[in-house]
């Protein structure tokens, strides 16, 4: 009789503990998510509490992100937290406003960011459709980044837009997924990239060539050689090559040892550093009587910094 | 007592006597700690040719006291401590010293949001030798050099132009890492100081903004000077700081990044414009004002300040390019005579020659 009183008694406390617990949780959320509807520049001291308390928060959430009531600013900075948390809840709210016309265009814009990752092949019209009718090159990117999970054709058709299109970081993430959806074409973009990309894509080609093992280096001696006139392209190639250290290639980079551009030689000198002495010695021997000053010149550096075997 | 002989012999004599003199009595009284001290000496490296006045710390006082008429002593004067101080003139007309010493100090790193003084006095001595003991290169180790800070130098001159890491650029299209290097090492070499002693000044003021930036919460409101000026070698050195979003990476393979944009100027004076005029009546009136703008004012941003300390590096002809000749005359390092000279009579073709030519 007492055990029984014992676990009644323990019982009720838990669960009134619970009950306490719960309002108490539900009082700091009411009051974290008000505070939102009005905060400024602090407002990462009422989001980041909301973002670890994580799925409980998000229906009131969901409201101010929903309430055209409140400041553009205030519902965007919701959206950014619900967002952060990621929850399946969030999904469909998050899908009327970015397909919501009348809605404002920075809040359809943040709401792309917390769709990433979900099915959203049922949108996949939907999505094209929008894709097709936005201008602005970061939105439309966000949305390319949605299409991936809608409907990987429409997808590809919107980063060879955006690649082709724009320059820039939305140029170097629009290769980044034309690789990833079609790893068969990677090394085509890569090479195309290196050619016509801007800085910032060209450098995301030539790391991912360096690393890659899936290509032929005489695609790139061949690219090299229709380059004549490009120095930048030229320099390209013997960097990627000069990275990989294969005896093979030692022929190309004493070659590209007497191209008059400064960019190029400098390169190909370096690279040649890297090779064993035993390999380059012999070679550099005959350079060093070259009739050009710079290839005499890098001759000699290399004599002085080539590795010994 | 040193014999008339052959070279060698002569030789032998200074060893010996130098060993008798004074390394011997080192060793037989175990004063060890003197020639440590003497090995001490040999190793500090000298970077700077142009020596700062001494001061005597009593003869000046540091904000928060305040100067209500100029102070006579040189400003920047170093004290017995080695603190390097800056006179500043406040926008009411006062006047007030503090500590802008160039030294290296806690990370300055905008990524990870530290803003200590960062690596200001130590040079790259890996990648060149002689300019992190003496403040200038040597040509032939310019000629030489293939890599800096672990990249090849055609990489970062790939980097550096313009639409590459930054829109604007670090250098001109035409120009390369080791052709601007290399030409503004002339010059700076010709006006007989080293980089370190250019970019001292731009050291001084960036650490006095910094200091003043850390004094402000604990000054009293009102008594919160607004800085006019630095005043620096008798210039007045006007300037204007504006932050912007983001930072800018490097271009080096090392942890400077930038993030502000910086102007100075100063007015020239009336010999100084008198010189001028005599020395370039040639110049229509517009040439003419783009001499004098070159030569007192400046647009730059700080991360260049790490550059020319550890690299020798102004940038290249691009609008945050802080040219040597700009820096020592708005500072006051040396004359508009004396850099006339050095660039052959001809500074206005200096001001719009591009640097192509590679060391060889």
């Amino acid at each position: 009789m007492n055990n029984k009183a014992g676990i009644f008694l323990l019982l009720t406390l838990i669960f009134y503990g619970s009950t306490i617990a719960a309002q108490n949780l539900s009082k700091d959320i009411d009051s974290l998510v008000n505070e939102l509807k009005t905060a400024g520049r602090n407002w990462n001291d009422f989001s980041v509490p909301l973002i670890k308390i994580g799925e409980p928060a998000v229906p009131a959430l969901i409201k101010n992100a929903e309430d055209k009531n409140l400041p553009v600013w205030n519902r965007r900075i919701s959206i950014i937290t619900l967002n952060n948390i990621h929850s399946p809840k969030w999904k469909k709210p998050a899908l009327r406003i970015l397909f919501d016309e009348e809605e404002d265009p920075g809040i359809r814009n943040h709401a792309t960011a917390g769709l990433t990752g979900f099915d959203l092949s049922s949108e996949k019209e939907k999505l094209w459709d929008l894709y097709q009718k936005t201008e602005n090159q970061f939105y439309k990117s966000n949305l390319a980044g949605l299409l991936v999970n809608a409907d990987t054709v429409y997808a590809y058709q919107a980063y060879h837009e955006l690649y082709t299109t724009q320059d820039g970081h939305i140029q170097r993430n629009a290769l980044l997924n034309l690789a990833k959806l079609k790893p068969g074409e990677a090394i085509y973009w890569y090479l195309n990239a290196i050619q016509n990309g801007s800085w910032m894509t060209a450098n995301l080609a030539s790391d991912s060539l360096i690393s890659s093992n899936n290509f032929n280096a005489r695609e790139l001696i061949n690219v090299y050689s229709q380059a004549e006139n490009n120095e930048k392209i030229q320099w390209r190639i013997v960097y990627i090559l000069g990275q990989r250290k294969e005896p093979d290639l030692l022929p190309f980079l004493l070659e590209a040892l007497k191209n008059k551009s400064w960019l190029v030689h400098n390169e190909a000198a370096v690279a040649i550093s890297r090779y064993e002495s035993g390999l380059v010695l012999p070679m550099l021997q005959e350079l060093k009587k070259d009739s050009l000053d710079f290839v005499r010149q890098n001759a000699k550096w290399l004599m002085s910094n080539i590795k010994l075997d | 007592m040193i014999k008339k002989g052959t070279g060698i012999e002569l030789i032998n004599c200074i060893s010996t006597a130098l060993f008798v003199n004074l390394i011997k009595p080192i060793i037989m009284y175990k004063l060890y700690f003197i020639l440590i001290f003497v090995l001490l000496c040999a190793c500090v490296n000298n970077r700077y040719k142009n020596t700062l006045p001494k001061v005597k710390t009593e003869k000046l006082k540091l904000l928060p006291e305040f100067y209500f008429e100029k102070p006579t002593l040189n400003s920047p004067s170093v004290n017995e401590n080695s603190r390097e101080l800056i006179l500043l003139k406040s926008k009411d007309g006062k006047f007030f010293w503090m500590d802008g010493t160039v030294e290296n100090g806690e990370p300055f790193n905008l990524k990870k949001q530290l803003f200590g003084k960062g690596n200001q006095f130590t040079a790259d001595d890996k990648d060149f030798p002689t300019f992190a003991k003496t403040g200038i290169h040597s040509t032939k180790e310019l000629i030489n050099t293939k890599i800096i800070t672990g990249k090849s130098v055609s990489q970062i001159t790939v980097d550096g132009r313009p639409w590459a890491s930054s829109g604007v650029g670090f250098l001109a299209e035409d120009e390369t890492i080791m052709s601007v290097i290399y030409a503004d090492n002339i010059t700076v070499d010709k006006i007989n100081l080293t980089h370190a002693d250019i970019a001292r000044p731009l050291f001084h003021f960036w650490n006095v903004a910094r200091n003043f930036d850390n004094l402000n919460p604990d000054l009293n409101a009102n008594k919160t000077p607004e800085i006019e000026a630095l005043i620096y070698n008798g210039n007045e050195v006007k300037f204007k700081i504006q932050g912007s979003r983001g930072w800018q990476e490097s271009i080096f393979n090392d942890e400077i990044l930038g993030t502000g944009h910086l102007e100075f100027w100063r007015e020239l004076n009336p010999d100084e414009l008198d010189f001028l005029q005599s020395k370039y009546s040639n110049l229509s009136p517009q040439q003419f004002q783009f001499l004098t703008n070159k030569l007192s004012h400046i647009h730059t941003g700080e991360m260049v300040f790490f550059y020319i300390n550890r690299y020798g590096f102004y940038e290249g002809h691009n609008e945050y390019r802080p040219d040597p000749i700009s820096v020592v005359i708005i500072f006051g390092l040396t004359t508009i005579e004396k850099v006339h000279k050095a660039v052959g009579g001809d500074l206005y073709s200096y001001f719009n020659k591009h640097f192509t030519q590679n060391p060889n």
